[in-house]
């Protein structure tokens, strides 16, 4: 790339006086504890059962700037050097239940019946470019295996 | 009399033969059905929460099918599917014949979907002096309310034939194909009449399939020799996403009556482009491997491959010369020492880019932005480490490993200082297992980079003054303004948050105090920190602490139960340049 | 001069005992042992593990290996002439105990698919684990591993078990990907699919990122964990960390981010109407900067400014 020599026919003059910097923080914490449980009651039921709690927050910290100088905002009068507020543009926060149990019983030697649920629920307490992302589903299966 | 012996004799051993193979009679030959259904409810938002759910509140019918057929001559056939809904379906076969033919089928079919970007952060105006100023930033989202979702299916084939009868000489087989249809969000940016976001949908409709071919012999009881070539296609058939580009106009509450000056700073504007076009590829590799024993004691595996890869739209080709070799050997009773290699060299075409004209019919500079897109791709990467483990007695064993990994980017100009990558590493462990009931571990790792991972653009713009500026071509200091766009090659201090030393320790302890508990414990941490870049505190702290109960009160009752802690923090820099214009 | 086969002579009494010898061998099915001791013998103590054998993944070859035909329960246990004499423990080679300063797991004198190449070189064998640890020699038919996985391989690697259910995540407790589409249990380094670097295993299934373009970004060609953590992440699409953070930890912001917003409602030469307040414009620029920069894995299609060169990976 070769740099010209001539001034900018639209006469404006940039101004460019240096890089604002800083240090950022930024931090993710998950916390997850879950309990399964299996229960062979007699010999044709059993039961299954298992749960978790997933507790996620990703956020950035307060960023502080150094302050500029009177040159910077005299030079640069329509801009705005502070970053406090930004931590709070992207932080992320979800809670996330998830719940399935069900059991089997042997009707005969070949035939098993199967009932189960499960449920899943997501509360999100900071909203970033999806909006509200809290919800919850709920599946109820059953279902009959042959073997032959 | 002598043709009557010979004809007994040959009846007798067809007999015994025939009595001594016999039928073959099958030990597994079972079918199995299952019929059922499932009913989903949803609550508000669940594109987050059951983003590999279908989305759909209904009650559908769910079906399986399995088949086993086994004798003990090595026969085998299982099969076995699952249909949960019309984009959940799951499928296997397996199918062995002794040692002379082993062939797998997977089949799967899942559903991903995906939130819609609202893009609301996306709306400002500039104020200058209470009133509304020229800059303006806005979006559009043409489809609210859209429920993007990507059908995924895959199959995958493999085949292992034996050509020779003792089965030491085998052919081998793989076909993968993957389809990817749906729709997705796709945003775009117009830039310069005010910066507009535009997102719409777009639909997906990508395939990808790859062949494999080759074969493994056993040249001896001990070594193994296997050769293979691939080829692998991806295409993708999405309707491109046309994107009208608005006329680039200059603000013009700055510069009234300016804005034929815009459109010739631009590549296009005033007119309708295709956005998200992906490139159709094709990769065609090979690779030769060694594998086997010297002796009870040393063991080797060892492979070297070659692979190019295609953009065919853009004529531009990425080549990679590969290969490792592994070595085990026991120096003692109680000594084992495991040495491992790998280097890499990739080349990747550096293509011209032909910019148009700067300012093209404009009065003043019209400085020329072509350039040579030089790869980061382009690469020499060699990594060796040798690892002894020692046992210290029936109940410890030390492990200790060091290495290093020199990765040159030396073709690539415009990168780091020197364009190395030297990275010298180290790690520690012990065990100790003095009873079944308990097992512990301590493990320590290091590893210091001198120029780790760095984008080739610095992140921090120093102080020029307007008019003065240093002409880094031929060392003259010549008078002039410094235009918006030469910003970037002033930039220093390359920031990452790439370690260049990087530590991990882990703790690990399992507790068995009856047949019927087990506990166990560990912490994962890493610390790393980059002391390169003096500018900024680089660093990374990882924790991850867990704890896990098993617990069997009697044969037929079994609880689990646990907790993760996943914590991470980071520091890193933030910049923005104090410059307008 | 009487014949060389009459009845009494020699040659007739030799064929004939060859020819009762061959329909007996037929009829009883030996000698096909090779070994010391046999099955029967073994059962006498293991009946139930050896009337149990036949429905195993083992049993399913019996005939087809003739290791297995030959030798039996020794193929694997070697010898059991002591082991009878003596009825320990000790005197006979059980394949659980095998570690990795014995001799070579004899697993692999059979088992010599490319997949277990690198098992002499593995984590798991450096670990001192060994096949018994995940495989069950003597379980009935059904894949012979004693847990499905991923169950088997989070009763170890119990932080993945966490990760996996992280906001994003993989759909691994959706049973879509298993542990085994990226790993290798039996092989060296990461235990990775594909062994020449985690960038190729992960262009696998995500062949549309791997180019090359013609405009790159730099990341991408370098390892895709500098972003992106495959196991499970908070932040959306498996990244390390949430945009923007991760995005200015590399590059600086745009200067614009520092443009005061206007306050109010206010419409462009266009008609477009523009709500906005004084942190507008840093909420614009510093929420998720691929709303703009939509083609972060690299592109073919230039971006818009001719000073950048198109470089913007914006279409």
């Amino acid at each position: 790339m070769s740099i010209g020599s001539t001034p900018d026919t639209l006469q404006i003059q940039p101004k460019h006086l240096g890089t604002l910097f800083a240090d950022e923080e930024f931090s993710t914490t998950s916390h997850f504890v879950y309990l399964t449980g299996n229960v062979v009651a007699t010999n044709r039921l059993s039961f299954f059962a298992s749960t978790s709690l997933t507790f996620s927050n990703a956020e950035l910290e307060r960023v502080q700037m150094p302050t500029v100088s009177s040159d910077v905002t005299s030079t640069l009068p329509h801009q705005n050097f502070t970053f406090e507020e930004m931590n709070t543009y992207s932080d992320l926060d979800y809670q996330i239940l998830r719940f399935n149990g069900g059991f089997d019983y042997r009707l005969s030697p070949n035939i098993v019946l199967t009932i189960a649920g499960e449920f899943a629920d997501l509360t999100a307490d900071e909203e970033w470019v999806y909006g509200d992302e809290s919800g919850s589903l709920f599946i109820l299966r059953s279902g009959v295996s042959i073997d032959f | 009399m002598r043709r009557y012996v010979c004809a007994v004799v040959a009846v007798g051993l067809l007999l015994g033969i025939t009595a001594s193979t016999g039928q073959a009679e099958p030990l597994f030959n079972q079918w199995t059905l299952s019929a059922g259904g499932h009913y989903t409810g949803l609550n508000d938002y669940t594109r987050k929460v059951g983003e590999y759910n279908l989305g759909l509140e209904e009650g559908m019918g769910e079906f399986g099918l399995a088949y086993l057929l086994a004798t003990d001559r090595g026969l085998l056939v299982d099969i076995d599917g699952n249909f949960y809904d019309r984009r959940n379906i799951l499928g296997h076969a397996k199918y062995r014949r002794g040692t002379t033919m082993a062939i797998d089928v997977d089949f799967r079919s899942m559903t991903f979907r995906e939130g819609q970007d609202l893009l609301t952060n996306i709306e400002a105006r500039e104020e200058i002096n209470g009133n509304p100023g020229g800059k303006m930033m806005g979006h559009e989202v043409l489809d609210p309310g859209a429920d993007y979702n990507t059908h995924r299916r895959e199959v995958l084939t493999r085949i292992k034939h034996a050509i020779t009868r003792s089965g030491d000489i085998r052919f081998l087989a793989q076909h993968r194909s993957l389809w990817r249809e749906g729709t997705t969000q796709m945003t775009s940016t117009s830039h310069c009449i005010t910066c507009h976001v535009e997102s719409e949908t777009c639909t997906r409709d990508e395939q990808s399939h790859q062949i494999e071919g080759g074969f493994e012999a056993d040249v001896s009881e001990m070594m193994t020799v296997g050769a293979e070539v691939g080829y692998r296609r991806y295409e993708s058939k999405s309707n491109a996403i046309n994107r009208e580009y608005d006329i680039a106009g200059f603000p013009p509450a700055a510069n009234p009556g300016r804005d034929v000056e815009f459109p010739s700073r631009l590549l296009f504007s005033d007119t309708v482009l295709p956005v998200f076009v992906l490139p159709e590829t094709e990769k065609l590799s090979g690779k030769v491997n060694v594998r086997g024993r010297f002796s009870q004691a040393t063991s080797l595996s060892a492979s070297l491959g070659y692979n190019t890869t295609e953009n065919i739209n853009q004529d531009l080709t990425a080549s990679s010369w590969f290969g490792h070799a592994n070595l085990a050997t026991r120096l003692s009773r109680k000594t084992r020492l495991i040495a491992r290699f790998t280097g890499r060299r990739v080349e990747n075409d550096d293509p011209f880019i032909d910019i148009r004209t700067f300012r093209e019919g404009r009065p003043g500079p019209q400085p020329s932005f072509d350039f040579t897109r030089y790869s980061t791709l382009d690469r020499r990467d060699g990594r060796g480490e040798v690892e002894v483990i020692h046992r210290l007695s029936r109940e410890a064993t030390i492990d200790v490993t060091g290495g290093v990994r020199v990765l040159d980017w030396s073709s690539f100009p415009d990168t780091l200082e020197g364009g190395t990558a030297t990275t010298v590493f180290g790690e520690g462990k012990l065990r100790y297992r003095p009873s079944r009931r308990f097992t512990g571990s301590i493990r320590y790792r290091a590893a210091a980079t001198d120029e780790p991972f760095t984008t080739s653009r610095g992140i921090l713009e120093p102080r020029l003054k307007e008019t003065l500026v240093r002409n880094f071509e031929d060392g003259e200091t010549v008078h002039r303004f410094l235009y918006y766009y030469e910003r970037e090659q002033f930039r220093t201090v390359g920031a990452t948050t790439e370690p260049t030393l990087a530590q991990e320790v882990e703790l690990s302890a399992s507790i068995r105090p009856s047949p019927r508990l087990n506990l166990t414990l560990s912490l994962l941490a890493e610390f790393d920190v980059n002391n390169d870049i003096d500018t900024f505190d680089v660093e990374r702290t990882s924790l991850r602490p867990h704890l896990n109960v098993n617990f069997l009160p009697t044969e037929r009752v079994a609880f689990s139960g646990g907790w993760t802690l996943n914590q991470m923090t980071s520091q890193g820099p933030i910049a923005v340049a104090l410059f307008d214009g | 001069m009487e014949s060389s086969y009459g009845r009494g002579s020699p040659r007739y009494r030799r064929c004939l005992a060859l020819l009762v010898a061959v329909v007996t061998i037929g009829l009883i099915g030996g000698p096909a042992r090779a070994g010391d001791v046999d099955n029967e013998t073994c059962a006498a103590c293991h009946e139930e593990i050896v009337a149990a054998f036949a429905k195993t993944a083992h049993g399913i070859y019996y005939q087809a290996r003739p290791a297995l035909r030959d030798y039996g329960c020794e193929a694997c246990h070697g010898s059991g002439t002591r082991h009878i004499e003596e009825g320990t423990v000790e005197s006979i080679i059980n394949p659980a105990n095998s570690r990795q300063f014995d001799d070579p797991i004899l697993c692999l004198d059979c088992h010599r698919d490319a997949q277990f190449q690198d098992w002499e070189f593995s984590s798991h064998h450096t670990e001192d684990m060994n096949c018994t640890d995940c495989h069950d020699a003597h379980a009935e038919y059904g894949g012979a591993l004693k847990q499905p996985v991923p169950d088997l391989c989070y009763s170890c690697h119990a932080e993945v078990l966490a990760a996996t259910r992280m906001p994003s995540h993989h759909p691994i407790a959706e049973g879509k990907v298993s542990c085994n589409d990226c790993h290798n249990p039996h092989g060296a380094e990461a235990m990775l699919t594909r062994d020449i670097d985690n960038r190729e295993l992960c262009l696998s299934c995500h062949p549309q990122y791997e180019g090359p373009f013609v405009y790159e970004h730099a990341p991408v060609n370098e390892d895709c964990m500098i972003c992106h953590q495959p196991h499970g992440s908070v932040a959306d699409n498996l990244l390390i960390y949430q945009e923007p953070t991760l995005c200015l930890n590399c590059h600086d912001m745009h200067f614009h981010a520092t443009v005061v917003g206007f306050e109010g409602v206010s419409q462009d030469r266009l008609g477009r109407d523009y709500e906005s307040e004084e942190d507008s414009w840093k909420r614009g620029m510093l929420t998720k900067c691929s709303q703009c920069h939509s083609a972060v894995h690299g592109t073919d299609n230039p971006s818009q400014a001719t000073s950048s060169g198109g470089n913007g990976l914006t279409r």
